[in-house]
């Protein structure tokens, strides 16, 4: 899990996209915009938003690409741009944190299809349920796999803060998930 | 160390840069203690299932409606260095320009204050002339 890498080849597209080339500015899209969009649907719990949202991101990175000074850091820069558009609609947005979806029952005689699907459907509910600040975290290191010093100074909080929000978090998951993963 | 404290710890027992003495204190109580090793089990069960869930697929056709967006003119905006002079701006004027409070004058008030309260035992015509006197030389 994680995503797509940084490596050169990124900060060779940044350049070239920088200087207005489309078609690398497509490559950058398609290299980020999964990570970018799975981000962005843990966070607002609606596919449309966020592909909208996920749109948005890209947009505004792609015009605003002359001001990142490192082409390098193009990963925590797009992530930036995705976190704050996500903490500009909380502001004006109540999230339906509860419309995650019937609880699943983890009893039954599933095929492998129908028992990955409903551990995935458990997984996502169980985070929907989360608080804000503790899905934000959940969602870049477990699922972006973001270490920590990365999610802080993404997110512009101490480490531990971070540290702190990610263990509370977890041992919420634990007790939510306690069916899957206890022997 | 007990269980409880132990358990509370747990969580963040995998995080990166743990201090030293907390870590080994847990160590310590799990290596006498199957039902925190236990518990730990789970919480390594539950990173490492949420690890393993692949990230939601974005639906087909996003980077049209991006370049659509991008073939759009920028929409103008004034930087924001603008909004915060703007309000400077405001408040200097607000304060040169807004009208200076009445003077508070004290004398009528000392003066009818002490002639209502004149029907009081303790009340006396001449004390309140002359209190309204002095109001009037520290005025």
């Amino acid at each position: 899990m994680g995503g797509a890498a940084t490596d050169n080849s990124t900060g060779l597209l940044v350049a070239q996209a920088r200087a207005g080339d489309r078609a690398a500015q497509r490559q950058l899209f398609e290299q980020w915009q999964r990570p970018i969009y799975g981000y962005l649907r843990q966070m607002v719990r609606d596919d449309e938003l966020a592909a909208d949202l996920t749109q948005e991101t890209f947009v505004k990175a792609l015009r605003n690409l002359p001001r990142l000074s490192d082409p390098e850091a193009f990963r925590s820069w797009l992530f930036r741009i995705a976190v704050n558009l996500v903490r500009d609609r909380r502001s004006t947005v109540v999230e339906p944190l509860e419309a995650a979806g019937e609880p699943v029952d983890p009893q039954g005689e599933p095929s492998r299809q129908v028992l990955r699907d409903e551990l995935r459907a458990a997984v996502d509910q169980a985070v929907a349920q989360l608080s804000a600040e503790h899905r934000e975290v959940v969602v870049l290191h477990h699922l972006q796999g973001l270490d920590l010093p990365a999610i802080s100074r993404l997110l512009r909080l101490p480490a531990g803060t971070v540290k702190s929000r990610l263990a509370r978090a977890r041992d919420v998951l634990r007790r939510k998930l306690a069916p899957y993963v206890e022997e | 160390m007990n269980c409880e404290v132990c358990q509370r710890e747990l969580a963040a027992h995998d995080l990166p840069d743990q201090p030293a003495r907390r870590q080994a204190a847990v160590e310590a109580h799990l290596a006498q203690c199957p039902e925190c090793r236990h518990e730990l089990a789970v919480l390594r069960r539950t990173a490492a299932l949420l690890a393993s869930q692949p990230l939601d697929e974005p639906p087909a056709g996003l980077w049209q409606g991006v370049e659509a967006r991008l073939a759009q003119p920028t929409p103008w905006r004034l930087p924001r260095w603008t909004y915060a002079g703007a309000a400077a701006l405001v408040a200097v004027l607000a304060v040169a320009v807004w009208p200076p409070a009445e003077e508070f004058r004290a004398t009528p008030y000392l003066r009818d204050h002490y002639r209502v309260s004149l029907g009081g035992p303790l009340g006396d015509a001449a004390t309140g002339d002359v209190l309204a006197a002095l109001a009037e030389e520290t005025q």
